[in-house]
């Protein structure tokens, strides 16, 4: 794709995370090494590559995947009202939404617990599987949508905090009380274990892939 | 994972570093699997609370949503209806019900499930909470029996559910009246159990009621109970007055039963479970039928029966022994009259406790002999407000002589005419003899003898004329009366002089007046 570069790797220099000064790397130590660089300015541990980035990716993805299930299929929030127990799990809740009209609402929930967790997910996924296999294909579009996974990941949120906060709100005693179902919990979870997984990988293994093919 | 190499070590005794490629698994993994054992545990939590999945028919699915209305007991949740389809007659409806675990032991061939909605009925309000919370379907679960998969819902609610202590019992009655289903009974006007249902019997001679009397009520029902309808406001207007009955506001808009052991006769062994009774239409009727030996006799009235009615009482010397049963006008062609066969019923038990063992022939050789000493039937008036008759049977020894008659296969009673009607014919004979009387000729007669008067008096007048002329002072009778008058009181004094004389001097009778 372009002639080769000179990156920080190949000159030995690393770029601290924290306050962003450029060292030198001990010669001897590498990316892989369990000796622990430190910037000499701020302290912090400096890598060449995020450590065991991929790893740690790949088990925060498939743990996110795995509390993914019980958060759609246990119940989000149980409304006690007027002794009238019922509970409801978010696809439950969006299609009550929609059949009463007020797609709008619908839709934001729609979009927040269940579009974009998903494409979290399989965004992440992709990521993954397509720098294991040392793909070359569009190193700059793969690194969009690494970013565009970090940005919206936090917006899954909104779920869990409408839910508290009807928690909070709805405490009419036995005229209408609303709890969080235990899906709420698993639903956290997979926005935090995702928003840790898009932390955790390191989007300059799409491009080391790119360096290595061109050197050989 | 890479070349280790302590570079600056020129010695070669001192040896190289092993380079090894890192074993072992990163501890991040240690997430995933938290997750999925957490994942797991919550889904064996979820699936160990499902239990049977059973599947419901009902008429409609009004008020019914999947997914949301409960299958309730007793107000605790133990089901949830996950889909509602309709069966490919189009005719009913299949609910199907996911219940919780540990329900398998109650969903037995006797379980049975109904909608619950608001009713509001004559004498009940019930289900109001399911105004707001929607409608669930009730259960009476019934332990004990093979777990079944397929029910049919009751369309109603049912009355009296297994949890319920108590007993049901049967009633047969003629008619419905205005019993329905949940109509209450009382015992003693307090309502100790409801109808559950009723149905015309197979051969739709009678209607059968069940009912259900609450624990502990039900062992006040003995065998020789009675029960009457006390639906409504029983109004008699009778010969006896004017009565109102009424067990309770209730039944008087819902219907209701009542029972009680008759009063005179000892309570009986307690009533089993499904024993059936006879339904009485009223109070008085369920403790009078006592009496099973029925006469029917005919009495044919001459008069108006205006106010005799059926179910008139028949009475001896004041006491009930029977009713009119029917009042009809017939033609008899051999009088060229009308005449009124009414029928009425004895019951010959209440002249006398031995009238039920005496045989037939016994008992209408006894009714001969009555008729014979002057036994009849006459209208009397029990009310003269309401001009109610009633049959009043008594013994009248003037009566002209008569003797039982067959008619129809009935026997005819003699009978006499009414009390006024007696007076009135009495009446009329005499104005009929007092318009037979001859008043003119005894007018024309009298005057007649009137002028012959006239001519007597002026006789007698003559008569006394000359008797006055006889009688007068100066006649000469009248002095000559008063002469001798004189005379004799002259001869009265010498008398009296001579017996004064002889009383002082008696000696002078034989000697002689002395001188």
């Amino acid at each position: 794709m372009t002639d080769a570069l000179l990156t920080a790797e190949d000159a030995g220099l690393l770029s601290c995370h924290s306050c962003s000064l450029l060292t030198r790397a001990k010669s001897g130590a590498d990316p892989g090494a369990h000796e622990e660089q430190h910037c000499p300015r701020c302290g912090s541990a400096l890598h060449m590559r995020k450590p065991d980035s991929l790893t740690r990716t790949w088990a925060l993805v498939i743990a996110a995947f795995l509390c993914y299930i019980p958060a759609n299929l246990l119940p989000m929030t149980v409304v006690t009202s007027l002794g009238k127990v019922q509970s409801d799990t978010i696809m439950s809740g969006v299609i009550y939404f929609l059949q009463h009209g007020e797609w709008p609402i619908g839709l934001v929930i729609l979009i927040a617990s269940v579009v974009v967790p998903l494409t979290k997910l399989f965004i992440l996924v992709y990521l993954l599987i397509s720098v294991q296999r040392k793909s070359q294909w569009r190193p700059l579009e793969r690194t969009r949508l690494y970013r565009v996974t970090e940005a919206i990941g936090r917006w899954s949120m909104t779920d869990i905090y409408v839910v508290t906060i009807l928690v909070a709100l709805v405490r009419l005693g036995n005229l209408a009380t609303i709890e969080a179902g235990i899906g709420a919990i698993f639903f956290g979870g997979v926005v935090v274990l995702t928003i840790i997984a898009a932390m955790t990988f390191d989007p300059r293994e799409i491009w080391d892939n790119m360096e290595s093919t061109n050197d050989r | 994972m890479t070349d280790n190499t302590a570079g600056n070590a020129p010695e070669n005794e001192i040896p190289e570093a092993v380079v090894k490629p890192r074993k072992g698994i990163s501890i991040v993994w240690i997430i995933p699997i938290v997750a999925a054992l957490i994942g797991a545990w919550v889904a064996y939590q979820s699936w160990s609370e499902i239990g049977p999945t059973i599947v419901i028919t009902f008429g409609n699915a009004e008020g019914l949503v999947a997914g949301k209305t409960k299958i309730k007991y007793k107000d605790v949740e133990v089901g949830l209806v996950k889909q509602i389809d309709l069966e490919k007659d189009l005719k009913h409806v299949q609910v199907t019900v996911q219940m919780n675990k540990g329900s398998k032991g109650f969903l037995t061939k006797k379980t049975r499930f109904w909608v619950v909605k608001a009713r509001i009925s004559a004498g009940t309000v019930s289900g109001l909470g399911t105004l707001l919370g929607g409608a669930y379907i009730a259960i009476d679960p019934v332990n004990g029996g093979k777990f079944v998969k397929d029910y049919v819902g009751l369309e109603a609610v049912p009355i009296v559910t297994t949890d319920q202590p108590g007993q049901h019992f049967q009633l047969k009655a003629s008619r419905r009246g205005s019993l329905d289903v949940g109509a209450p009974i009382y015992f003693r006007q307090i309502q100790v159990g409801e109808v559950v249902s009723y149905q015309l019997s197979e051969d739709a001679e009678t209607v059968n009621f069940k009912i259900f009397v609450n624990d502990p009520h039900h062992i006040k029902v003995k065998e020789n109970t009675r029960f009457w309808n006390a639906s409504g406001l029983d109004i008699s207007l009778s010969a006896a007055g004017f009565n109102v009955d009424m067990e309770s506001i209730v039944s008087l808009v819902s219907g209701g039963l009542a029972f009680e052991v008759p009063p005179d006769t000892e309570p009986g062994k307690d009533a089993e479970e499904n024993m059936v009774f006879t339904l009485y239409d009223d109070h008085t009727a369920a403790f009078e039928q006592q009496i099973t030996l029925k006469e029917k006799v005919l009495l044919y009235f001459g008069g108006s029966v205006r106010g005799l009615t059926p179910g008139a009482p028949v009475e001896f010397r004041g006491i009930e022994i029977g009713e009119v049963k029917s009042v009809e006008l017939e033609f008899d062609p051999e009088k060229q009259d009308f005449v009124i066969p009414v029928l009425i019923e004895i019951e010959p038990e209440r002249m006398g406790k031995n009238a039920a063992i005496f045989s037939e022939e016994r008992r209408m050789a006894i009714l001969s002999a009555y008729v014979e000493r002057g036994f009849r039937a006459q209208l009397k008036t029990g009310n003269l407000l309401t001009g109610q008759l009633y049959v009043d049977m008594n013994f009248y020894p003037d009566a002209e002589e008569e003797e039982i008659r067959m008619v129809d296969g009935y026997r005819v009673l003699p009978t006499i005419p009414t009390s006024l009607e007696e007076i009135t014919k009495g009446v009329n004979v005499v104005l009929d003899k007092l318009k037979a009387f001859p008043f003119d000729k005894i007018g024309a007669d009298l005057t007649r003898t009137l002028s012959h008067l006239d001519t007597t008096i002026v006789q007698a007048e003559g008569t006394l004329k000359s008797i006055d002329t006889i009688f007068a002072e100066d006649s000469v009778l009248s002095q000559e009366l008063q002469k001798s008058m004189r005379e004799l009181s002259e001869t009265a004094r010498s008398l009296r002089i001579l017996t004064d004389y002889l009383e002082r001097h008696p000696e002078a009778l034989l000697r002689g007046k002395e001188k």
